[in-house]
């Protein structure tokens, strides 16, 4: 199929997505169109769009090009990429990927790929969004294709995550299609490569690796069982011992400098605490924000609070501890919070073809939110980042469509005098008349309050 | 005796011809690995499905 522009995607050659004034379109050939027509009509397709883990989808009619058809499909309130995801979610996209995969075994369907890039979330609950990885399924056939897929970009990075330490972020941001086995073999010890967990998943297939010519194709042809229910079994029972490992590498929730912060580690009193929700309690309850960013979120509690008032919230923190912890209680309690672990001074860049595949963090977010908090945060991009106090006010002024909530921390603040560490002279100018004039370039005061006893004070700011 | 010599043998020669390193080239396919995994792995399940299958019928002759 011809591509006339890089769109949102296109590797599939049945077809590409593109956004067009605000509407996710996907133009497939007839043939695909036909395809997802078909599987859409099957009871499992119809309770899945239901239930909202796949994505619900409208057959426009319009067509750009002879043999081909437009797909409107529904708007994912914020687009997240798996780089961004707290291992959590990752783990969560795992498990839909999973459970789609075996309720299409009775239908006489599969995923033809694997991969998180097929997952959005709205809030904390996935949704597959790939319409044309459903692919009929020979009954016959009873090798999964996508299974090394799966592997690499689930099962190995979780696995890279709870037993070899490493970063979700830094593997899935550098790999678009996921950790090979012989890269955990280098990174494991010989007790590792050997214990039952890795040895199917990575010492196996490393050992295989090479083992057999593939340049004449033969690998990868279809197997056929002797019988449809033979075929059906042994795919169901691959996908039952990748269940198996899936529930085995189950992030585990992880302490880190930023975990219970508000709880053991701040400075508020339970007074000034209070007096602090009751600020955006208020902020939130006059103006019903529709969508809201809460930069620096920690384990949400602030969110929560915008949540609760009806907001969609996406929350970022750069620490991912804090982000999976958040994401695990939004989950449960059923808050429509985003937790994503993206840093507002070193914002996710554009990545894949020509930067544009994957939009950047900035370019997803300027303009969408109706309010931006920014709490207790803007001392940590001032003084450990360096940036500018108006550029931080920019920035926020570029995010919202309406109104920001920032908590001004002066330099006689003991945390950021803890972040000062002896440079306290590159301060001593800032004050808060100076942080007022400095948000007069960008918004008006509606009303601000200094938290009782502290260098602190909370800003109800409208942009201009 | 013999044949468990014979057996230890082979299990030898395989533990060694699976961990000897294979020469690196271009165009080398990592996944291949983990597909030869995969078909082995159906091969053991497709077996499985006919003992299962045996079981059944055993059993049902049994009542």
């Amino acid at each position: 199929m011809q591509l006339t522009a890089p769109g949102l995607s296109f590797r599939d050659p049945s077809g590409y997505v593109e956004r067009r004034a605000g509407r996710i379109l996907r133009t497939v050939s007839h043939a695909a169109s036909e395809n997802i027509r078909n599987f859409l009509e099957t009871a499992f397709a119809r309770e899945c769009v239901a239930d909202g883990r796949i994505v619900q989808t409208l057959f426009t009619g319009e067509s750009v090009r002879p043999g081909t058809e437009i797909l409107e499909h529904e708007r994912i309130p914020f687009a997240s990429y798996p780089y961004e995801w707290p291992v959590e979610m990752l783990h969560r996209a795992a498990e839909l990927t999973l459970d789609l995969s075996e309720g299409l075994l009775g239908q006489g369907y599969w995923l033809k790929d694997a991969t998180p890039y097929n997952v959005l979330f709205r809030g904390p609950q996935p949704v597959f969004v790939d319409l044309p990885s459903f692919e009929r399924r020979d009954p016959l056939d009873s090798t999964w294709l996508a299974y090394a897929q799966f592997t690499r970009t689930f099962m190995l990075i979780l696995m890279a995550v709870r037993r070899l330490g490493r970063s979700p972020g830094e593997l899935l941001f550098s790999r678009r299609d996921g950790a090979e086995p012989a890269e955990l073999y280098r990174w494991a010890n010989w007790r590792e490569r050997l214990s039952p967990r890795f040895f199917n998943l990575v010492t196996l297939p490393v050992w295989l690796d090479g083992r057999r010519n593939t340049y004449d194709g033969t690998l990868y042809e279809p197997r056929r069982a002797a019988s449809p229910e033979q075929a059906d079994y042994i795919i169901g029972r691959l996908y039952s011992s990748l269940r198996r490992s899936l529930r085995r590498e189950a992030p585990v929730p992880q302490d880190s400098a930023w975990t219970g912060y508000l709880d053991h580690k701040s400075l508020y009193s339970d007074q000034t605490l209070a007096a602090k929700e009751d600020f955006v309690r208020s902020a939130l309850a006059e103006h019903a924000p529709k969508a809201v960013l809460d930069v620096g979120a920690n384990e949400g509690k602030f969110s929560e609070l915008a949540a609760r008032s009806g907001a969609r919230v996406v929350a970022i923190d750069s620490d991912a501890a804090v982000a999976g912890r958040l994401f695990k209680r939004a989950q449960a309690e059923r808050l429509d919070v985003l937790p994503l672990v993206v840093d507002l001074a070193r914002p996710t860049p554009g990545t894949g073809w020509r930067n544009t595949e994957c939009e950047s963090f900035l370019a997803r977010a300027e303009g969408h939110f109706d309010m931006v908090m920014m709490l207790a945060v803007i001392h940590h991009m001032m003084v450990t980042e360096r940036i500018p106090m108006i550029e931080v006010l920019r920035l926020a002024a570029s995010l919202t469509k309406d109104l920001a909530l920032i908590e001004f921390v002066g330099p006689e603040d003991p945390m950021f005098r803890r972040l000062v560490r002896g440079r306290h002279l590159l301060y001593r100018d800032l004050t808060v008349d100076q942080f007022q004039r400095e948000c007069g370039c960008f918004f008006n005061t509606i009303r601000m309050q200094r938290l009782d006893g502290l260098d602190r004070w909370l800003f109800l700011l409208r942009k201009k | 005796m013999l044949n468990r010599h014979i057996a230890g043998a082979l299990m030898l020669a395989l533990v060694v011809l699976l961990i000897s390193p294979q020469p690196a080239r271009a165009y080398v396919d990592p996944g291949s690995g983990t597909m030869m995994y995969q078909l082995a792995y159906a091969a053991f399940l497709a077996g499985g499905f006919y003992f299962r299958r045996l079981l059944g019928r055993f059993s049902a002759r049994r009542k």
